[in-house]
């Protein structure tokens, strides 16, 4: 009994996502560049649910970390020929300070939550306009990496190899998460999210505590950052600078369950997919229809399940067993 | 007037209210006594429409009305003075009053209410334009009375009206109240204060664990050593 | 630079805040629904804007007599909005509701993206490319009728919402919404009717000040930012405040563009809306 509950709460889950997640191995390579988008948006989900849904801060400015791990690495290869697989964890070190700084504006000056969300909307347009116009930074035209086609220059010749290092990625940021969530610092994350006066009152560190999720959801992101640049290799404004990202990493994690630890896997896994399908399938007819279609589909499911599908699923198994259980007592 | 039969009520699948049995005839002025967590405020939010019962009946002048909303209670002419005052804070006086009166119900005859209301309560019409919020705890519940007058109820409920007032700000405000259920108003009044409710009612009920374990008239009530057994064993 | 140039700039600024204020004054209305944060407020004007571009094309229809039929269906496609699918989300929370308006967001570009195309787009009208010149200033007809029809509503607005029993139960509502149920009043029907009326402007707004844009389907969001810098650093619910944000951001983002270039311009109003969430959390005029 105790055995096969610990099987279901921890196990499966981890069993179904590797399934699915090395599903695309086995099959043809024009999948790939599908599972690598998916992965990425799991592994910034991941990310952007630390701060978002465990700690409960509307955060907004993701943007300026996935810039920070794009733009560090990458000009750090650039000018001084770094591998980026150092420059990412100059971006993350960062990406992480500008996180630590949010945090605690938004404690130093008990910003309420909505008015956090505006002041890392308002960092985040600032951060986007003033790449948009540095011309160090490539300006709005961006930046193109150096050919180096080498594996210890973060280049791979198989997008294959790509997806392996983008998987890493995410079982490191998963169990990073889950690790996180059931141990003393979510328990004081979901305190501080359910009622921050309240943790203060009990003695939670919550400045510690809340510079401290910023601080690895910030890396995390970062990471995610590097990763995407040197995967396009190539950086520009509006795809790692830009608010519209930050909120397709909003949609896809409330779409999976904000605040918990398989919603921003749930999220991203079943409507990145969906939505390639969808472009695949209706893009060349009208431009922009797949992603209305999405749309659509975002909204209804934000309608019908306001806490995501991992919020329905739950729910629907208590029901179940709550049926379940009518019938033993009345077959009694 | 008012006709309670079994009504089940609480919050979520709490249930706070096991069964009450009440009625208000015309003209009457009944207090619910009982002490702080009896259920004295969720059966009155549950009479108000605020909070819809699991079982029982609500008959008001023969129609039911339990579960029916809060926009049925005061079409049916029941208002509802809630605890802690909950005037609008950034309104004035004259705004409070004047959404007292916004029902359809009531609304032709605001301005003719609203003079008897300053008569009754001079106090208001001094601090008319004043910001509901900068009023003094007295003034506030002297604004929550007038508003709910405002409505033109025929069935005038008080949640605690003495509840955090100066002893002579009570006797203000119980004044008031006789006043009124002279004049033809019928008030139903939940209190914990025992002895002045009782004072000023016709007939009382008990409760106690959210069920009426006594009622009668207010004088017998009183001298009831079992109402002070009822409070005294919660103690 | 001739004092001139500084004068029309600042002329212009103040044209353009008005019109900010009147979008942001409707995004307050929406915000005193239930606490939704509105992030589509931008797009449901950009909507409007190619609704006007849409009778243009079908009917000939100018904008200017257009706005009163986009007022009417904006209203209508608000509070069917909010009865549907608004109001039960929000029942979950704000956050919620915030997040669903993110997913509008990306509903309504796409779908002007799928109708119209990517490309910039400009509706003729009336006053369209007219100036009326008094010297030292030149002022563009489309932008000085928007800047001044904008004021006329906003002040429309702030009656109806002070002065009205309407908008009475609406401030009631915000304020305490279990006494506001106690008095009898609808809140379910307040509420729609409010952001009926909210989304209803930003139908007429687009309309009022569409000769004075180029269309893309993306451009909401711009307006919505703008919106929320503007409702906070006015203060919530603060007419006057948002006359003065509104103002303030115009003619910052117009002096700043013309002084030191079009990026600086439009980091100016983010800056600002940084200092006063965290100097003034209320805004400048709004009630703790
Ligand atoms: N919103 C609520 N949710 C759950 N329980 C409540 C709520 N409000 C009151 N209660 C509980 O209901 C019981 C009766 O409360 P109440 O009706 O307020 O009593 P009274 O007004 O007589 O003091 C108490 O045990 C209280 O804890
Ligand atoms: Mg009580």
């Amino acid at each position: 009994m105790h055995d096969s509950r610990l099987l279901s709460s921890t196990t499966l889950p981890w069993i179904a996502f590797l399934a699915v997640a090395l599903a695309p191995l086995a099959m043809s390579s024009s999948w790939t560049n599908m599972a690598i988008l998916t992965l990425l948006f799991v592994h910034l989900c991941i990310a952007w649910n630390l701060v978002g849904g465990i700690a409960g801060q509307f955060c907004i400015g993701h943007s300026l970390f996935l810039a920070a791990g794009a733009y560090t690495s990458t000009l750090l290869s650039i000018h001084l020929g770094i591998t980026p697989w150092i420059g990412m964890f100059a971006g993350a070190a960062l990406a992480a300070l500008i996180g630590v700084f949010i945090a605690w504006l938004s404690f130093r000056y008990e910003l309420p939550p909505l008015s956090f969300a505006l002041v890392t909307i308002a960092l985040a347009m600032l951060g986007y306009l003033a790449i948009s116009s540095i011309d160090f930074l490539g300006a709005s035209r961006g930046l193109t990496l150096p050919v180096r086609g080498t594996p210890a220059m973060y280049q791979f010749r198989s997008d294959t190899t790509y997806y392996v290092v983008i998987l890493i990625q995410v079982i490191i940021a998963l169990a990073l998460s889950m690790w996180l969530y059931h141990t003393k610092i979510g328990l004081y994350l979901r305190a501080v999210r359910d009622n921050e006066r309240a943790a203060h009152a009990i003695g939670v560190p919550v400045l510690k505590y809340k510079m401290l999720a910023m601080a690895i959801s910030a890396a995390l992101t970062a990471f995610g950052g590097t990763f995407y640049a040197q995967y396009l290799q190539y950086v520009e404004p509006h795809t790692f600078a830009g608010i519209n990202i930050v909120i397709q990493i909003i949609l896809l994690t409330v779409v999976g369950g904000t605040g918990t630890v398989w919603g921003p896997v749930v999220g991203p896994m079943l409507l990145v997919p969906a939505g390639e399908w969808l472009r695949h399938s209706l893009g060349g007819s009208l431009p922009g229809v797949h992603l209305l279609v999405f749309g659509v589909l975002l909204v209804v499911v934000i309608r019908f399940a306001p806490d995501g599908l991992i919020g329905a699923f739950g729910r629907a198994r208590q029901a179940w067993r709550f049926r379940r259980g009518a019938t033993e007592v009345v077959t009694r | 007037m008012l006709e309670i039969s079994g009504l089940v009520s609480g919050y979520g699948r709490i249930s706070i209210l096991h069964g009450i049995d009440l009625r208000v005839e015309k003209g009457e002025l009944v207090a619910l006594v009982g002490v702080n967590g009896a259920g004295k405020t969720t059966l009155m939010k549950t009479i108000a429409g605020l909070i819809r019962p699991t079982a029982g009946r609500i008959a008001f002048e023969g129609s039911e009305i339990a579960g029916e909303g809060a926009e049925r209670a005061v079409a049916a002419g029941i208002a509802l003075v809630p605890e802690g005052r909950m005037v609008f804070p950034r309104m004035t006086v004259w705004e409070n009053l004047m959404l007292g009166g916004v029902h359809p119900r009531a609304r032709p005859y605001r301005e003719a209410t609203l003079e008897r209301i300053f008569d009754l309560f001079p106090r208001l019409a001094e601090r008319r334009d004043q910001k509901a919020a900068t009023m003094s705890g007295g003034e506030q519940q002297m604004l929550v009375i007038g508003r709910g007058l405002m409505a033109q109820p025929k069935l005038l409920i008080l949640d605690e009206p003495s509840l955090g007032l100066s002893p002579l700000l009570v006797q203000e405000t119980y004044g008031a109240l006789r006043k009124l259920n002279a004049d033809g108003l019928t008030i139903l009044l939940a209190e914990q204060n025992v002895k002045l409710s009782l004072a000023v009612s016709n007939r009382g009920y008990v409760i106690e664990n959210g069920k009426i374990v006594l009622t009668g008239a207010s004088s017998d009530l009183a001298r009831d050593p079992a109402t002070r057994k009822a409070y005294l064993g919660r103690l | 630079m001739s004092a001139e140039v500084l004068l029309q700039a600042t002329v212009q600024g103040l044209q353009m805040g008005a019109i900010y204020a009147l979008i942001a004054l409707s995004m307050t209305l929406i915000f005193s629904v239930g606490g939704l944060l509105n992030f589509a407020h931008g797009d449901f004007m950009a909507l409007a804007m190619y609704g006007a571009l849409a009778l243009y094309q079908s009917f000939a229809l100018d904008a200017y007599a257009a706005a009163p039929l986009l007022f009417f269906g904006f209203f209508l496609l608000g509070f069917l909005m909010f009865r549907r699918l608004v109001q039960p989300v929000l029942a979950a929370g704000v956050l919620a509701g915030a997040q669903l308006t993110l997913g509008l967001v990306f509903v309504q570009e796409n779908f002007l993206l799928m109708v119209f195309g990517g490309d910039y787009l400009s509706v003729p009208t009336v006053l369209s490319n007219k100036n009326l010149v008094i010297p030292p200033l030149t002022m563009p007809w489309p932008l000085l009728v928007g800047s001044l029809l904008a004021v006329v509503l906003a002040a429309i607005l702030y009656v109806v919402l002070m002065r009205t029993d309407f908008g009475r139960q609406v401030r009631a509502i915000t304020q305490n919404s279990d006494a506001a149920a106690l008095m009898g009043i609808r809140i379910d029907r307040v509420q729609a009717i409010a952001f009926g009326i909210g989304i209803g402007l930003l139908g007429l707004t687009g309309a009022i000040i569409v000769a004075q844009f180029t269309l893309t389907p993306a451009m909401g969001l711009d307006f919505t930012l703008i919106a929320l810098i503007v409702m906070v650093i006015g203060g919530l619910g603060s007419f006057a405040g948002s006359m003065i944000a509104g103002a303030i951001i115009g003619v910052s983002e117009s002096l700043g563009s013309l002084l030191y270039g079009g990026t600086v311009g439009a980091m100016i109003p983010y800056a600002i809306l940084v200092l006063v969430l965290l100097f003034r959390p209320h805004g400048l005029m709004g009630e703790h």
